[in-house]
């Protein structure tokens, strides 16, 4: 039930990169790629994982390409809207890569979504200059090798029900009614079944010793 | 609530881990420890990894935000006086610490000029027991402090590590050690990467680690007052020194932060007061009944550091702010030998000599303090006198009556305060919405709160004032009949602040009229836990019983609004609703069930009187 109050920046980021603003979507990227890029590499299949530098990057502007072009339809009531539409998107992107690979298409989804240039009312606009790439962006860089790195590891042995529901509460910032409602079961079985995966992500951090790691304790 | 049946400890453990995920903190740790004794470890170490896990997930409020030339990446430290982040430093690829303050801490213009001046100040200071600060500014309503990345713990830290050790500290290893554990400098480490090029401090001599935990101090004191003495001769003081406010190098380097941040005894006061305790304990007592701050105050804030540093506990702090504020006016500190015989008197002397609570007897400046603390190292007679029994007392004699009157008046400051930071613009769109809404203009009294709320936003340290504005938000969309949106407002209240008595009400109150009367008891029951002596909340809750046909309960809350108001007409009809949905029709029944429910005969004379006079 409880849903976070729409982050009064984010909707007028919103509402002025729909009307072409540039310098509004490219902070928009800028507040949540880290959020999403963490998806991104939490979603990702074991096989593409071992290619994970480049291609988690492909699909974090593969997702925000798409998400230039949706924004005109899509209207956030809050903020984990925002960041569970995208996070829609990024799903969608990564079976779309594996059905590339899969078909043996080698062409790069983000060869093809830098090069191209958004037609916005305020002029053309290259994707490039919009979405900092991995090489500039130091942010990123940085925050692999933190804590979250450590903690999406141990995300990632979790089974894949249970890491979604740890993701949609942690990262997209879902209220359990929210997850509730997507996934068709009560509040409080929602509640149980994610208290259920972390104890779970709780266990393995036990077992790999991370507060120790961390400083904690 | 009650527990009916023994659990194993798997499920005691299961219930404990489920209660942090639901925002449990310290003191549900402390919560279970107290009623499992036996298992204190498991709890502290689920505790630990819930935290560090959490520490994971947390969003970095500013990460990828760009202030002026700095990027911010992530947060490095919290406190009262703002967020630390690290940051890199664009053109020149350097990693900083970026302290930023929000406009919320800082009131008046007259402040923010004050501030701009010691910040500028404090930037030319240039000594080796001071982090540099390389600039300063203000951008996207923020203040900032650029500073050298200090690569280790602060004081505070270290006293923490030691305190938890549990045994007095033998040689300064036992420093090294928690230095090289505790957090910071692997994970910034980690974070930055290798390759980073640290701010170089010099180390000291390695020789160092394996001398008696006392010479460690004491150096570490000469050094703080080599600075202090440096910038008070540059016309800058420190206003509010604390462990937490020195950064001990991983060589063993003592660096002061904050230096001229904190002059006013309002900016002390952060919204927290667990953090206000914190560096109230090392405040002087002229800063606290007067404001006033000079080098004789910064020599007594070390010397409560000092003092804390060879006891490991606080000279003056107790457990609330009146108390501690009392302790420094009026008490001296219990004499360190007490705790410790290993402590000479020389150092006793020094220390006292710091903590004199007039000014004028403390040493004359922080170079003199300097001198006696290197003559005390090198076993040379001090010029701090002994503190006798008799000069005790005299002492005592001679102090200031007027001083507690003044601390007096300091506690109500400390509790206004708040709202005094609470930024002027924020505060009159509150006040106008809640004029609006006690007109009953509900559509423009959200849009005054939703204009609070968005500039809230970008003030940091508003929280616990966010959750105000929501819960009026949420009176003002019940007032509407909006109650989804009612419901919304009120629960992301209580996200921030749990224990949010007037959000619950609201709650369980919207709760009522949707007909989720389970849910109404469930909000009740934890007003009724913060706030048992609430007659309305009894009432509440027993309406919503009786909507449950929990009638048993329903009684009993009643009987709890009658006992805190006795005759209270809604009660009465209720009780008389309940005993007629029971079917009881005839006076014995009723009168039956009233004792049955614990009701004294009195009141159901009251009760069952009070029906028959209504036919």
């Amino acid at each position: 039930m409880a849903v976070r109050l729409v982050d009064s920046v984010t909707r007028t980021l919103i509402r002025d990169g729909k009307e072409g603003d540039a310098n509004a979507l490219s902070t928009l990227f800028a507040r949540y790629q880290e959020r999403v890029l963490r998806i991104v590499r939490l979603r990702l299949s074991a096989p593409l994982r071992d290619r994970l530098r480049l291609q988690s990057m492909d699909i974090l502007q593969e997702t925000f390409l798409h998400a230039i072009r949706k924004l005109k339809d899509f209207e956030p009531t809050t903020e984990a809207s925002f960041l569970h539409w995208l996070s829609r998107i990024v799903e969608n992107v990564i079976r779309d890569q594996l059905d590339y690979s899969g078909a043996g298409k080698r062409d790069s989804a983000a060869e093809r979504s830098l090069d191209q240039s958004i037609a916005l009312p305020s002029g053309h606009v290259h994707l490039r200059d919009l979405i900092p790439d991995e090489g500039t962006s130091p942010t990123q860089a940085v925050v692999r090798k933190g804590i979250r790195s450590i903690v999406d590891n141990l995300l990632l042995e979790l089974e894949e029900p249970e890491r979604e529901l740890i993701i949609q509460r942690k990262l997209e910032g879902l209220t359990f009614g929210e997850m509730a409602a997507q996934l068709g079961k009560s509040e409080d079985a929602v509640r149980k079944l994610f208290n259920r995966s972390f104890q779970k992500l709780i266990a393995l951090a036990e077992k790999n010793k991370v507060s120790e790691r961390l400083g904690f304790g | 609530m009650i527990e009916t049946e023994p659990k194993s400890k798997a499920e005691i453990i299961d219930d404990f881990v489920e209660q942090l995920l639901e925002g449990g903190d310290r003191s549900t740790l402390e919560d279970y420890c107290g009623r499992y004794p036996s298992m204190r470890r498991a709890f502290e170490g689920k505790f630990e990894c819930v935290r560090a896990l959490e520490e994971g997930f947390r969003e970095d409020g500013l990460a990828g935000v760009e202030i002026d030339d700095y990027l911010v990446v992530e947060e490095i430290g919290r406190g009262g006086m703002g967020v630390v982040y690290l940051a890199l430093q664009r053109p020149l690829d350097r990693y900083v610490a970026l302290k930023v303050l929000p406009m919320g801490l800082i009131p008046d213009t007259r402040e923010i000029a004050r501030f701009r001046n010691e910040a500028r100040a404090a930037s030319r200071l240039s000594h080796p027991n001071i982090v540099p600060v390389y600039s300063t500014g203000e951008d996207k309503g923020m203040y900032y402090i650029a500073m050298a990345l200090i690569p280790g713990i602060s004081l505070a830290r270290v006293l923490e590590g030691l305190r938890a050790a549990g045994i007095e500290p033998e040689t300064a290893s036992a420093v090294k050690d928690i230095i090289e554990t505790r957090v910071d400098l692997p994970r910034i480490g980690r974070a930055t990467g290798t390759d980073v090029a640290w701010s170089t401090t010099a180390g000291r001599d390695p020789s160092l680690w394996d001398q008696p935990y006392l010479n460690l101090v004491l150096s570490l004191s000469s050094d703080v007052s080599d600075a202090l003495a440096y910038a008070h001769r540059n016309g800058v003081c420190h206003g509010d020194l604390k462990p937490s406010n020195i950064m001990l190098s991983s060589g063993g380097v003592p660096m002061i932060v904050d230096f001229g941040l904190a002059r006013d005894v309002r900016s002390l006061v952060s919204i927290r007061s667990q953090d206000f305790l914190g560096t109230l304990a090392y405040a002087s007592p002229e800063h606290l009944s007067r404001n006033i701050v000079n080098e004789k105050s910064d020599i007594w804030s070390l010397g409560a550091t000092m003092y804390e540093m060879i006891t490991l506990r606080q000279p003056f702090r107790t457990d609330d702010v009146a108390g501690t504020i009392g302790r420094i006016a009026k008490m001296d500190p219990p004499p360190m030998r007490e705790r410790s015989r290993r402590v000479p008197k020389d150092a006793e002397a020094i220390v006292a000599k710091c903590l004199e609570k007039e000014p004028a007897r403390r040493y004359d400046n922080a170079q003199d303090l300097k001198e006696d603390i290197d003559r005390l190292l090198a076993g040379a007679p001090v010029k701090a006198r002994p503190i006798g029994r008799a000069a005790r007392q005299l002492k005592r004699a001679r102090r200031n009556p007027l001083v507690s009157l003044l601390a007096a008046a300091l506690i109500v400051f400390a509790l206004i305060t708040p709202c005094i930071m609470f930024n002027s613009a924020i505060r009159a769109s509150v006040s106008t919405g809640t004029q609006y809404y006690d007109e009953g203009k509900y559509p423009e009294a959200l849009r005054s709160y939703q204009r609070a709320l968005n500039r809230l936003k970008l003030v940091p340290f508003t929280e616990n004032r966010r959750a105000e504005v929501l819960c009026d938000l949420g009176n003002a969309w019940s007032g509407k009949g909006e109650y989804e949106k009612a419901i919304l407002s009120y629960e992301s209240a209580l996200r921030i602040d749990p224990g949010m008595v007037s959000a619950l009400i609201g709650l369980g109150d919207v709760y009522f009229e949707i007909g989720a009367y389970d849910k109404t008891v469930s909000c009740y029951d934890k007003v009724l836990l913060l706030s048992p002596t609430d007659r309305n909340s009894y009432y509440q809750r027993g309406k919503a019983y009786r909507r449950l046909g929990m009638y048993d309960k329903a009684l009993k809350d009643f009987r709890g609004a009658i006992t805190l108001a006795a005759g209270d007409v809604d009660t009465l009809g209720e009780i008389s609703a309940v005993l007629s949905e029971k079917g009881l029709s005839t006076l014995r029944e009723r009168s039956a069930c009233l004792g049955e429910a614990g009701f004294t005969g009195p009141e159901i004379r009251a009760i069952l009187g009070k029906r028959e006079g209504d036919r």
